[in-house]
């Protein structure tokens, strides 16, 4: 069987800001007028689903609409991009989260906040199968990533991972140069002209903005860079993949606040080319950057997601108690 | 007496402090002083007593009257070939082993496969504490005569590579282990394969723990006598091929030393060469390690 490697692709295929389609119909001329109504959303709208954020998108102030008013781009008629329904997972006897439903739209950065130990980092896990590798680990319900039955027992896991990336929270380069970091996952998923690898190299780089500081050493050992680069050259790393999705498991927490605040910066310039979900224990981050934001918290021991919605509903309008009073840092 | 209490919750430091800390700074400088005293001395006799007879002739012409003159030529040869038989058994077996045990490779192991890699761990164990004379007998018994090999370097390298596959195992178990988890997660959580990631991120990682439990194999395999008596026998002639008898630079200083007179001189030579030779594959060893890992 082949491969699917990426010299295969086409890189007009990635992923674009703005309408990438999959019908190919243009949303422009197919889409009524920006509204605040629900309906525009499309009829699968539902309230604290995906619907709102369309509506949200339409009308709130990330509303992305040409000069008549026009909807560039919507979510709705593309279904979220990775669906978690009735989620558990539990290591042994301890039950990290329980029965959780999520939605992740495209192109959006979506943040889960909470306290610790409410299996924020465990559903991370579940989306890129790393749960696999932990001992004990057992995840119940379903995930879909696109068309992708994600915890079948017969998927690639390896396919997988080339779709999902992840950024974990403490930076971890491989103790090798900068360069063999980022080319040993292009050669392994089959990029195998020296030319393209070095294209690509320098364009994921530019992207986290490292090229200027190390392109004179690439051959140098990536454990000698600095905390925040490190961290960038994981970014790099992930993006050299061209990932469908990337996961950020509280990526800023071990930096210090400058380079927190360029990593920051990097992940919300994401937005529109990939699909984010971040796990984050800073509120006014996910202030700053989150499109949509799910709280988590712990119910007897049990991580449990309490709500969900536009970064706007979850903190000035939050359904929840729980929520207000943890937004409002006055919990967790 | 009470009034010597002052005010405030600590009162007057112990007296004895300041004496217990300069009792433990000499206790901590004479005991490190002392080994390295005991190693001094072990080398100043040797090159005493032994670099008098060392020469070029010595180390490449054969033994004449039963090692009281001559050189330890053929029994150079005999001893780094069965050093050899021994690393190229020992190393990939080894490796191999060390890695299915230290699980850093693939899914967690289900409950039985744990408790069958436990038993392996602990018969690991038990075999790094067997004296050699045992495996000895056992590789006189299996290499020598059941598998034919009679007295040969052959089945004295197997033997050896035995004896030294237990400590080599748990070393680099150790070492796999040492490498940290996240480098592992990353790279599962980039898609690398399980080949790749164990080739180019786990092995070079852990390569200096590696290289230490091979220098610890090496130096086992090199000091053995009673292993080597009863598998490669002691035939001190240049080896034709590997099914030749060949004896050792640990068993000729044995022969030297014990069986006949007035062969100290040349046994004092030979164990200078030996310890030379632990001394020069350990360094080799460390500065190998060293710049692989620099090269990254």
């Amino acid at each position: 069987m082949k491969k699917p490697g990426l010299a295969q692709i086409d890189p007009a295929a990635a992923p674009e800001p703005h309408g990438s389609e999959p019908s190919g119909v243009d949303v422009r001329v197919a889409r009524d007028v920006c509204s605040t109504d629900r309906a525009a959303a499309g009829p699968d709208a539902q309230p604290g689903g995906i619907g709102e954020i369309t509506a949200h998108l339409l009308c709130g102030p990330g509303c992305e609409c040409d000069e008549n008013g026009v909807p560039l781009q919507t979510i709705a008629e593309q279904g979220p991009v990775l669906s978690v329904r009735g989620l558990s997972c539990s290591y042994g006897d301890h039950v990290a989260f329980q029965n959780v439903d999520l939605d992740v739209a495209k192109g959006q950065i979506t943040a889960l906040i909470g306290p610790s130990g409410c299996g924020k980092t465990s559903l991370l896990s579940c989306v890129n199968r790393l749960t696999d590798l932990i001992p004990g680990c057992r995840v119940a319900g379903r995930i879909d990533l696109g068309d992708l039955d994600v915890l079948s027992a017969s998927l690639d896991t390896v396919a997988l991972r080339r779709r999902v990336g992840m950024i974990f929270q403490k930076p971890n380069p491989f103790p090798l140069s900068i360069r063999r970091n980022l080319e040993l996952p292009l050669r392994e998923h089959g990029m195998k002209s020296k030319a393209r690898r070095a294209e690509t190299i320098t364009r994921v780089l530019r992207d986290v903005g490292l090229w200027d500081e190390v392109r004179d050493r690439l051959d140098e050992l990536a454990t000698g860079l600095s905390g925040g680069q490190k961290q960038r050259l994981c970014i790099a790393r992930a993006l050299a993949l061209e990932p469908e999705i990337i996961l950020f498991d509280e990526p800023c927490s071990a930096l210090d606040p400058i380079s927190s605040g360029v990593v920051e910066d990097l992940i919300a310039g994401l937005r529109g080319k990939y699909t984010v979900v971040i796990v984050t224990h800073n509120l006014a981050q996910a202030r700053r950057i989150a499109d949509r934001v799910a709280f988590f918290w712990v119910r007897n021991g049990v991580g449990r997601l309490v709500e969900q919605g536009t970064a706007q509903q979850i903190f000035e309008q939050p359904g929840d108690e729980l929520t207000r009073a943890y937004v409002a840092g006055m919990r967790g | 007496m009470s009034g010597r209490v002052r005010a405030g919750a600590f009162g007057p430091a112990q007296l004895g402090n300041g004496r217990n800390d300069r009792l433990l700074a000499v206790a901590a400088w004479t005991v490190p002083v002392l080994v390295g005293g005991v190693f001094g001395w072990l080398l100043f006799d040797l090159l005493r007593h032994g670099l008098g007879g060392l020469s070029w002739t010595f180390l490449t012409t054969a033994p004449e009257a039963a090692g009281r003159a001559g050189g330890i030529g053929p029994v150079l040869f005999s001893t780094l070939l069965i050093l050899a038989v021994c690393l190229l058994a020992a190393v990939p077996v080894g490796m191999l082993t060390a890695v299915l045990l230290s699980g850093v490779v693939g899914r967690p192991p289900s409950q039985m496969r744990s408790t069958f890699l436990r038993s392996v761990r602990r018969s690991l164990d038990v075999l790094a504490g067997v004296p050699s004379i045992v495996f000895g007998l056992f590789g006189n018994a299996f290499f020598s005569i059941v598998l034919g090999m009679g007295f040969s370097i052959l089945s004295g390298g197997l033997t050896l590579a035995c004896m030294v596959l237990p400590i080599f195992i748990r070393e680099a178990e150790e070492a796999l282990r040492q490498v940290p988890a996240e480098l592992r997660l990353s790279a599962a959580a980039l898609g690398l394969s399980r080949t790749k990631t164990l080739t180019s991120i786990l092995l070079p990682a852990a390569l200096p723990g590696i290289t230490v439990g091979l220098v610890l194999g090496i130096g086992r395999a090199l000091a053995e006598t009673a292993a080597l008596i009863f598998t490669s026998g002691y035939v001190d002639r240049m080896p034709g091929s590997l099914l030749d008898s060949g004896r050792s630079l640990s068993i000729h200083i044995y022969d030297l030393s014990m069986n006949v007179a007035g062969g100290e001189p040349n046994a004092y030579a030979t164990a200078l060469v030996l310890v030379g030779l632990l001394l020069v594959i350990n360094s080799a060893a460390a500065s190998l390690s060293a710049r692989w890992h620099r090269r990254g």
